[in-house]
């Protein structure tokens, strides 16, 4: 796996939430309660950007809402709430000193 | 009562090819996510490869309260889209022509043309009525405009509708550069709404009314 720097933590402080084309990786680094966590910023319907918007919360659980067409995708495990057999991929990232790393192909 | 048409011209130069701008005019159901302020509903009561007919709730220019449109959607021929709004219990009448001119780099000029049926006497209404036209085609091709630039870019990346890219769904395959060389629309668009209810109803609801908006993110590293 290759590890890039995507960003690091002062990128989160505005809105909890950045995105960033990598590597031809569009890739959504956001704060789920005190984790940092990475997901696939590509909506699997038309390649909408998923973290366009603020976490929402629907039905009491957080949710990203993609601009293009309202899919909303799990934050916690990335399968897409509104749509069955669509799913985001997460990435394993780490956080070193204030760099955020993202591991991807 | 005699009627008359007020008239305006709109048009942009892109470097999209022209299915990817009829891609994006026939995605019906993005109006209520990428124009969310615009727009709250959208239904398609009918669509083929070459008729969309639906009814829209839009918020027009200077008009408090949403408008209810029928609209009538007719690829007239590959190069030519004709819409035919009603609006009011029909007592507002307007038709839209898109005119899609791709050049030999695969560029697509669009040129819009848009009638709006008057009585005669409203005829002094033309000034305005060509500058919020003209106002209202540039606000929301700059809104369609990331859209259709990140469309281009993960199709270039081998983007498949309701699949995604398959380099990063499955982190073992490798990125393959050599994909497609042209940019191919099939009508109709495939519909979520559709797939979901699995039945003809296609409605389709804006469901964010309040948001922060983060952004569509940053460029490569």
């Amino acid at each position: 796996m290759l590890r890039k720097k995507i960003g690091n933590l002062q990128d989160l402080n505005k809105n909890n939430q950045f995105s960033r084309w990598i590597d031809d990786h569009d890739i959504l680094i956001f704060k789920n309660d005190d984790k940092i966590e990475a997901i696939s910023n590509i909506c699997p319907h038309f390649g909408g950007p998923i973290g366009y918007h603020e976490i929402k919360v629907v039905n009491n659980k957080p949710v990203f809402t993609c601009l293009w067409h309202n899919l909303q995708f799990s934050i916690n495990s990335g399968k897409c709430t509104t749509h069955s057999n669509l799913i985001l991929r997460k990435y394993d990232i780490e956080v070193e000193n204030e760099d955020i790393f993202v591991y991807i192909n | 009562m005699t009627k008359t048409f007020l008239e305006s011209v709109s048009s942009a130069d892109t470097k999209f090819p022209k299915d990817l701008i009829i891609w994006n005019y026939w995605d019906h159901e993005h109006i209520v996510g990428t124009h969310f302020q615009y727009y709250k509903k959208v239904n398609i009561l009918f669509e083929d490869e070459k008729v969309c007919f639906s009814e829209r709730w839009a918020k027009l220019p200077f008009i408090p309260f949403y408008l209810k449109t029928t609209d009538l959607c007719v690829m007239t021929n590959e190069n030519q889209m004709d819409v035919f709004h009603y609006a009011f219990f029909n007592l507002i009448y307007c038709k839209q022509t898109f005119k899609f001119e791709e050049d030999i780099n695969g560029h697509c000029k669009v040129t819009k043309y848009d009638y709006l049926q008057v009585p005669n006497f409203m005829k002094f209404l033309q000034p305005i009525f060509k500058k919020i036209m003209q106002k209202w085609f540039v606000k929301v091709w700059e809104e369609d405009m990331p859209m259709r630039n990140r469309r281009l870019k993960v199709w270039k990346l081998g983007f498949e509708d309701f699949k995604g890219i398959n380099y990063i769904n499955n982190p073992q395959e490798i990125k393959n550069m050599h994909l497609k060389s042209t940019y191919k629309v099939k009508l109709p668009i495939p519909k979520i709404t559709h797939i979901k209810n699995k039945s003809s109803e296609k409605t389709f609801l804006r469901i964010i009314r309040k948001s922060k908006h983060i952004g569509y993110g940053l460029p490569d590293l």
